[in-house]
């Protein structure tokens, strides 16, 4: 049997230079078919996606809410030619009324150990509407290793120079976050991969960078302690999002080839500045994620944010602008307020101002959006300090043994794509 | 749920409401009834990291509902309050909120929900009056 399986594209904040790695969603779910299914996958990202009848399901992986309508469209070409639609993933999870009307099917929740029955229903033309699995999470244990073979692995490289791979250590998040929908998508409850599981699924990644993709690993300090020191022998190069705050997890995590962390940054306060001089401190750099447009942000409060961060030397900021993501509280109080302006999922990139911001207009945070872009990376543009970046991660690798060099093969191409000079 | 008794607990959630929120995921919220002799008021307390399931925004309309025929109110007479309790956060807008409710009524079900910001004073006159 023969599933394609695409991940549908989408616009990308302009200001930021484009990376496109290696999506983590669709080998993942890839990993939890049967093994006998032959999956050809395509990333839209990258490639162009087919569309023909030479294939028995199309299965639409759905990360993000910018990608959604998208992937509504593909389905709706492929419903037309009379093949069967399935649709799964973070967004199918956020959007899955509205995707019910462009899809045979929608799976709902966390693959593993679900999938041989999907497909057994599909061979016996017994598709259900619905697989509904919210909340109903497989043993965490019986997560295995993504299956990255199907990705075509040359269109994840820039100049030569290969793209992170994703990982994930746990599923679930015990923090209720003002903007963000983990709870809704993964649980409440922190639950950890058995480390063994993790480290050997990272030790079978062909790529000494990572990217550990998990909302937060300062969720159980004994765990996050037990998986850096299993990392250690593994000598990759790894970022993620947020590390505990304490200087034996950082030191750690700095021995485990910390290479650089996510960090939100919601304020100016020494809490903040401390914090990334901590990191510093420990040789971890930071990439600031910035929200703007947040109830407690005057025009005057932004202006001054985008001041610390300069003064704070964050080695890299990306800025966004509060996005009301379905089932969150920045959501549900929006909702209430009345205040949420576009619901047209395409401009939910994280770059579009999409409500109505309390203190300011719509269209002056828009300008304050490409204000703080601008004012950021004024003095030292994007590729320079992301040159800085690179730098950073090729000396702790040519310390211990681990550099590889550029595919000169791929030095004049980008994601796939020959480099126009 | 954890016994750690708030304000907010004692003066607005009587018990806590078991329901099967959005793609019948087990949820919760904290509920009071409060019997008036021209009126039904209920107050439905968001539960954040002790609801597993929908959030009261989120299903407020079936919610609604499904309050009405379980405690076999009247909806004509009910008044709908939706009370959001301080979340603990530093940022001063997370603070505890109440919203009054208004829904159309089609087929004797609750529809189209639309929420106007009321004070905690305005909560207790509701309540008293």
């Amino acid at each position: 049997m023969k599933l394609r399986l695409i991940y549908p594209k989408w616009e990308k904040l302009q200001e930021q230079t484009t990376f496109n790695l290696p999506p983590h969603g669709p080998v993942v779910m890839a990993a939890a078919l049967p093994k006998d299914i032959e999956v050809e996958f395509f990333d839209e990202n990258v490639q162009e996606v087919k569309f023909d009848e030479n294939v028995d399901l199309v299965a639409i992986s759905v990360m993000l809410t910018a990608q959604i309508k998208r992937g509504w469209q593909i389905a709706d070409k492929y419903r037309q030619m009379g093949v069967k639609v399935i649709f799964g993933g973070i967004a199918t999870m956020l959007h899955a009324e509205e995707t019910l009307n462009h899809a045979d099917s929608v799976f709902l929740g966390e693959a593993e150990g679900r999938m041989h029955d999907v497909i057994d229903d599909f061979k016996q033309g017994k598709l259900k509407k619905v697989y509904n699995y919210l909340l109903k999470h497989p043993d965490i244990s019986c997560i295995g290793t993504a299956r990255r073979e199907i990705l075509n692995r040359e269109y994840y490289f820039h100049k030569g120079v290969q793209m992170v791979d994703l990982v994930h250590a746990s599923r679930g998040c015990r923090f209720v976050c003002y903007p963000c929908c983990a709870n809704f998508l993964g649980g409440k409850l922190f639950r950890p991969r058995p480390i063994d599981k993790v480290v050997e699924e990272m030790e079978s990644i062909d790529n000494n960078r990572l990217f550990i993709v998990d909302n937060s690993l300062a969720q159980d300090t004994q765990w996050e302690k037990d998986l850096f020191k299993a990392m250690i022998p593994l000598k990759k190069k790894w970022c993620s999002h947020t590390i505990e705050d304490k200087p034996e997890v950082l030191d750690l995590a700095a021995q485990a080839g910390a290479w650089y962390v996510y960090q939100a940054i919601f304020d100016t306060s020494d809490y903040i500045k401390e914090r990334v001089k901590r990191y510093h401190d420990h040789g971890i750099m930071v990439e600031g994620t910035i929200f703007l447009g947040m109830d407690n942000q005057t025009e005057d409060d932004i202006l001054r944010l985008i001041d610390f961060l300069l003064e704070i030397e964050l080695d890299l900021a990306e800025f966004t602008v509060l996005t009301p993501f379905r089932h969150t509280k920045s959501y549900d109080d929006l909702l209430r307020q009345g205040r949420i302006i576009d619901k047209n999922w395409d401009n939910y990139n994280a770059g579009k101002v999409v409500f109505n911001p309390k203190h300011i207009k719509p269209e002056r945070l828009q300008e304050l959006y490409h204000y703080a872009w601008d004012t950021f990376y004024e003095k030292e543009t994007q590729e320079q300090k992301m040159f800085k970046l690179m730098l950073n991660v090729i000396e702790k690798e040519i310390k211990d043994g681990t550099y590889k060099s550029r595919r000169d093969d791929l030095a004049e191409s980008s994601f796939g794509n020959k480099i126009k000079r | 749920m954890s016994k750690k008794v708030n304000d907010y607990e004692q003066n607005y959630i009587e018990e806590i409401f078991d329901f099967k929120g959005l793609w019948d995921m087990p949820s919760k919220c904290g509920l009071k009834v409060i019997e008036k002799t021209d009126k039904t008021v209920v107050i439905v307390t968001d539960l954040y990291h002790e609801n597993p399931g929908t959030s009261i925004t989120e299903f407020c309309t079936q919610l609604a509902t499904i309050i009405a025929k379980e405690k076999n109110i009247n909806i004509n007479k009910m008044i709908f309050i939706q009370h959001n309790p301080d979340l603990g956060s530093k940022y001063d807008f997370l603070v505890e909120s109440f919203d009054l409710v208004k829904f159309e009524i089609v087929n004797n079900e609750f529809q189209n929900p639309k929420w106007e910001n009321i004070s905690k004073e305005d909560v207790e006159k509701i309540i008293n009056e």
